[in-house]
């Protein structure tokens, strides 16, 4: 029994994770149009950037986080101008995608030239294991998962209580409009990729201290388009419910499979792909008028 | 029907075929060893890309599971020649036949996915199958991957040494392009190219789309199989580690780099990208940045690559020529009818 | 003006879709006889592009039925509508945006055709359709060069060029939408002299259309759509002269006209 809540535990950790990746998926696909191959890069590179922070420079607490936040929005900017901005006015969308798989790979080796291509290991926010009985989860997890609602909760109330966020789904919606009203295109389109980039960052921040340091924590992109999937075509709080799903039953086959789990996973969306296309949450696609 | 052999584009194109297959014919003879397995190898990754030939360039549908496909292909012909001792034309045959069944019934779930989500179905296809390559060890040995596997034995003629393979190799890859140009100009590669366009408009035209769909994605599994059926006989040793997620970026750059629309092209992107190792040996630890940074520019300075450059120049200058000439017959006429414009 | 009256080419009962909570199409029903043009008015909005979205199978109705020749297709999808003789054009031209028009020309023979791909990739000779091109050429009014570029073409001749290829596939029945939007007046007596092509091979036909001249030119019948519901049917005569259709939307166009 305590074997099933820990791996609960970990599960809803792990799920919160490719939730955060998949929002930040979503995103991107909904106010910018753009499918975004690197996401899982940009959370290797959120880890990266914490463990240069806390290694070489020594930094911690507070000033390490400020920092962190700051480079964040930098990295964002980066992809953003260097990945969106020379090729939003192209008619072929796929130009982007492959875009941004360059762009992942270019991430992957600037952090392996600037940091080593060791993986690295990197102390939790709260070291040490909670034990209750046969209850056993590392104190990280439960701050991943605590963290990760916070995170989410803000970027859902930035999105639907302030101006920001509904002059962002504005924009998104109708460009040439918002411009006409005075909103800048470009700077919400900025902004959801700083956005996008703090939110996968910091869920890489969070989950370096579990999986180490290394550039192969892009697999972890391929999951939380799985949550995506299974939670609805398009919806935010199915990407986060799907989540939580693909977390918690990559946790569960664990216990009878380590190496393929990954198999598991991925059945799960081809299953949900071959039964329920639309997802949990999502409609069936009205096509579009002729 | 007025057939078009005298167009000087399709002159041109026949011209550059016929030099390049003499070259290619010619070129065993001269090179060494080394040489010879880069040619190789570009030639098969060259049959592998015909698949996003057709799969993209046509149908608008971009996979990422070319890998898994040439995996399959690969792994399926190491044990049915080796393990199980066919005679391997046999094996290789079957092979691929098998992996393009496989495709055929992970295509009825996947070309459901519209777009982007198409792409990371097939991302995760390939992700999966990593796995499975690299643990599962009935299929493929596990990480060790399979080695000893019997040499090509066509109707008497073993293929031993490496100018041989790159005669085979340019004699198939020939044919196999010119089956992709006849889908082309096929109904297969109308309908196609109608989806990739608006699959909307294609259904009024006539268009299953969910079936074409499905065939083009055999097709292409098809392709990529015989690729890794070729990659097995070839290097006679298989394993997890050619058919990675990192492999398939590359071979997504071969295409890219030559052109998604050309089938000249992705022979061209073939060879540079094999040759890239090699002209940057000097800073051989930064080589996927480079290729990453070159991916980044090639997406926005020339999204059709090399070949689409080239086509497009070919374009202005033919335009130019017309126009000197005195017209085209349609622009004529259309100063007659509405001037106004 | 005479039209076979014989059996309906295409009929649509009842027809009904919603949208959320807009009802877009209310319990639409119409026919077409062979060789007939049928009008379709009404003003921006009254859902005559989803009407026709609706009989091509592009949406499924909520409810009512599609027949075609008889059959019911209500439950078919829009490709074997189409491989079954019904035929569509767009407001804007779709084409093959990378080829040339021979080949954008073969995606209407091969609709008529129907060889299946196997064969198709086998066949050298490839489909004799010249000569008929041409004479569709002659109605349309203009000439090709098969191999140019289909952006080539101005936007007139692209489609008229769009109403070709569906004559090409040999439909039974055609849908028009649009037809004459950004054309000059030469170039809407070709599109005239199309339709009309289309009804002596007894084609029904389905003109979506705002030209009022075109409409009452050549249409046999007109129906009248407004939010959605059918508000008048008959003759162009009956129908510019009819209350509600002048309350609508006709009233000031039927004066400019005159």
């Amino acid at each position: 029994m305590g074997m099933f809540l820990s791996l609960t535990g970990s599960g809803l950790a792990m799920g919160m994770i490719y939730a955060m990746l998949s929002v930040g998926l979503l995103l991107l696909i909904r106010a910018v149009g753009v499918t975004n191959y690197a996401q899982g890069d940009l959370l290797a590179l959120g880890a990266y950037t914490a463990f240069f922070l806390m290694d070489r420079l020594d930094l911690s607490g507070l000033p390490m986080i400020l920092l962190m936040i700051l480079l964040f929005a930098c990295f964002g900017a980066i992809f953003m101008f260097t990945c969106y901005y020379p090729l939003r006015k192209t008619k072929w969308k796929q130009s982007i995608m492959v875009c941004t798989i360059g762009a992942g790979m270019v991430i992957q080796e600037i952090c392996m030239i600037v940091c080593g291509s060791m993986v690295k290991p990197m102390d939790p926010i709260i070291p040490g294991t909670l034990t209750i009985g046969t209850f056993v989860l590392q104190y990280q997890y439960i701050v991943v998962f605590l963290l990760s609602i916070l995170v989410m909760v803000g970027v859902y109330l930035l999105f639907d209580k302030v101006y920001a966020g509904r002059a962002m789904q504005a924009a998104a919606q109708n460009s040439y409009a918002a411009n006409l009203i005075g909103i800048p295109a470009i700077l919400t389109t900025l902004g959801t990729y700083i956005i996008v980039m703090m939110i996968s960052g910091f869920a890489g921040y969070l989950v370096a201290p579990i999986f180490l340091v290394r550039t192969t924590l892009n697999t972890l992109q391929s999951k939380a388009f799985a949550s995506m999937v299974l939670g609805g075509f398009g919806s935010v709080p199915g990407a986060v419910l799907g989540g939580l799903l693909i977390g918690l039953i990559e946790a569960y086959s664990t216990y009878f499979t380590t190496v393929y789990k990954d198999v598991f996973v991925f059945g799960v969306l081809l299953l949900t792909l071959l039964i329920r296309p639309q997802g949990i949450f999502g409609e069936i696609q009205l096509k579009e008028k002729a | 029907m007025k057939q078009k052999l005298l167009q000087p584009r399709t002159l041109l194109k026949l011209a550059l075929w016929v030099v390049g297959l003499i070259v290619l014919l010619l070129l065993p003879g001269q090179l060494n060893n080394y040489q010879l397995t880069i040619v190789d190898s570009a030639i098969i990754y060259f049959i592998a890309s015909l698949s996003y030939t057709v799969m993209l360039g046509m149908g608008g549908m971009m996979s990422m599971a070319t890998v898994t496909f040439m995996g399959l292909g690969a792994f399926f012909t190491a044990q049915l020649a080796k393990n199980w001792g066919l005679p391997t034309p046999l094996a290789g045959l079957l092979a691929v036949l098998a992996t393009a069944a496989i495709a055929y019934i992970l295509s009825i779930m996947l070309v459901r996915l519209e777009g982007y989500y198409f792409v990371f179905g097939t991302i995760g296809l390939c992700n999966m199958m990593s796995t499975v390559f690299q643990n599962f060890k009935p299929l493929s040995n596990g990480a060790d991957g399979i080695n000893g596997i019997p040499k090509l034995n066509l109707f008497g003629f073993t293929f031993r040494n490496l100018s041989d393979w790159c005669l085979l190799l340019v004699v198939l890859a020939v044919i196999l392009a010119i089956g992709v140009s006849r889908v082309r100009k096929s109904a297969l590669g109308r309908s196609l190219m109608s989806i990739r366009d608006n699959p909307v408009t294609a259904q009024t035209l006539g268009v299953n789309v969910l079936r074409t769909k499905r065939i083009a994605f055999t097709i292409g599994a098809f392709l990529s199989a015989t690729a890794g059926m070729l990659v097995a006989f070839h290097n006679g040793v298989v394993s997890a580690s050619l058919f990675t997620f990192n492999v398939q970026q590359s071979l997504l750059m071969m295409v890219m780099l030559g052109g998604v629309n050309s089938t000249f092209g992705a022979l061209g992107g073939a060879f540079l990208v094999q040759l890239m190792p090699e002209v940057l040996r000097p800073i051989q630890q930064y080589l996927r940045l480079v290729q990453g940074i070159l991916l980044i520019l090639l997406m926005i300075f020339m999204p059709m690559g090399i070949a689409g450059l080239l086509q497009s120049a070919w374009k202005k200058i033919s335009k130019s020529i017309q126009k000197r000439k005195g017209g085209l017959n349609v622009g004529m006429q259309q100063n007659l009818e509405n001037p106004g414009g | 003006m005479e039209c076979n009256k014989t059996s309906k080419i295409l009929a649509a009962e009842e027809l009904t879709i919603a949208f959320g909570g807009l009802v877009a199409t209310d319990h639409v029903s119409f026919e077409v006889a062979p060789g007939e043009i049928l009008g379709l008015i009404g003003p921006n909005g009254a859902g005559k592009s989803t009407l026709l979205n609706l009989v091509s199978g592009i949406y499924q109705c909520d409810s009512g039925k599609v027949f075609l020749n008889g059959t019911d297709v209500t439950r078919l999808p829009a490709h074997t509508r189409a491989r079954m003789g019904l035929g569509r054009t767009f407001q804007t031209p779709r084409f093959l945006q990378r080829s040339s028009i021979r080949d954008n020309l073969l995606l209407g023979t091969d609709l008529a055709n129907q060889i299946g791909f196997f064969q198709s990739f086998w066949d050298k000779k490839g489909f004799d359709f010249e000569e008929e091109v041409q004479e569709l050429m002659g109605y349309a009014g203009f000439s090709i060069n098969w191999h140019s570029d289909i952006n080539a073409l101005p936007f007139g001749q692209r489609k008229r060029l769009e109403i070709v290829r569906s004559l090409l596939s040999h439909p039974k029945v055609l849908l028009v939408d649009e037809p004459a939007a950004g054309l000059n007046t030469k170039e809407l007596e070709y599109v005239a002299n199309l339709l009309q092509y289309a009804t002596q091979k007894g084609i029904g036909v389905v003109l979506i259309e705002h030209q009022m001249d075109l409409v009452m030119n050549i249409c046999h019948r007109i129906i009248v759509l407004n939010f959605g519901k059918l508000i008048a049917e008959g003759t162009p005569k009956e129908v510019s002269s009819n209350a509600a259709v002048i309350e609508a939307y006709l009233g000031r166009k039927k004066h400019a006209h005159n």
